[in-house]
């Protein structure tokens, strides 16, 4: 852990802008893909 | 097709945030150097927060007003989309304050302020998933859905300004204009604010038109089971006599 800090801690420190984007996105895929699951299974109690 | 422009405007406004805030120059600072690029990403998170906190509390006094469960519904979804971008406010915030001020989680008024509303807003769905009948349900979480968001409002914007802060722009620590001559911040952050909000707003449309669907289908079901029932107590009936 204290080495990977390390190393983003070198140079600009553009990898925390990194690491905060794909927080930002992965949390909204997640969010989606939860929709997702739930049309799924509105789907599935149509089908029946 | 009319009616999508504001989605077509989200995804222009969002590549131009995520290109320009990756590309653009921005101000040379100590300590932040390119970190200072989260400025585009963090706190636009909060204010679509706000913005649906906002909207979600308005639905709220609009169901207690006309009393439609449709409104509640609204209601209820965009607070749940609220606490997402609450969620991931404060992961990247935790990641950003790591990096910049040493500490995950800072003891900062704004920092706590923001933890404690997330809790009223937990307690918001606890108090929902308490309550069983649809209206009381409907009416004493919207009370409370009001009431959260009066305390959430002077925790985060309010409080933080009255003491010290390591938020840039909050008690005495100055924000990041100072070092905008040029607007290099303000061109993207703005947009970002926008972006971002919409984008809540779309996500929430989504789980709202799923929500109804599965409501009709409630109704649906329930209607077919009494149908059922009654249909069986009939002919119960009919065999005794």
């Amino acid at each position: 852990m204290d080495q990977l800090a390390e190393v983003l801690r070198q140079d600009g420190k553009i990898w925390v802008v990194v690491a905060v984007i794909g927080v930002v996105l992965s949390g909204w895929l997640y969010y989606l893909l939860r929709i997702g699951s739930r049309v799924n299974k509105v789907k599935q109690r149509i089908a029946e | 097709m009319l009616k999508h422009w504001w989605k077509a405007l989200t995804v222009l406004i969002l590549a131009y945030v995520f290109i320009a805030g990756l590309m653009s120059p921005v101000p040379k600072l100590p300590i932040l150097h390119e970190a200072i690029r989260n400025t585009f990403f963090h706190p636009p998170l909060w204010i679509a927060m706000m913005a649906m906190l906002l909207g979600s509390a308005i639905f709220s006094i609009r169901y207690l007003r006309k009393g439609r469960l449709d409104d509640d519904l609204i209601s209820v979804e965009l607070a749940n989309t609220a606490l997402l971008f609450g969620v991931l406010g404060c992961i990247t915030g935790s990641v950003w304050a790591y990096f910049a001020w040493g500490d995950l989680w800072p003891n900062d008024p704004k920092t706590n302020g923001v933890a404690v509303g997330m809790l009223l807003y937990l307690a918001y769905f606890i108090l929902r998933g308490s309550v069983d009948d649809d209206t009381r349900r409907a009416r004493i979480s919207s009370v409370y859905n009001i009431f959260a968001f009066a305390v959430f409002i002077p925790l985060i914007l309010i409080l933080p300004r009255l003491t010290d802060s390591l938020h840039p722009g909050n008690g005495g620590n100055p924000g990041f204009n100072q070092y905008d001559a040029d607007n290099s911040i303000k061109r993207i952050i703005r947009p970002a604010f926008v972006g971002f909000t919409l984008l809540g707003f779309w996500i929430t449309q989504l789980r709202v038109r799923l929500r109804r669907v599965e409501s009709i289908l409630d109704d649906q079901q329930e209607l077919e089971q009494s149908a059922s029932k009654r249909l069986a107590d009939a002919k119960s009936n009919e065999s005794i006599s």
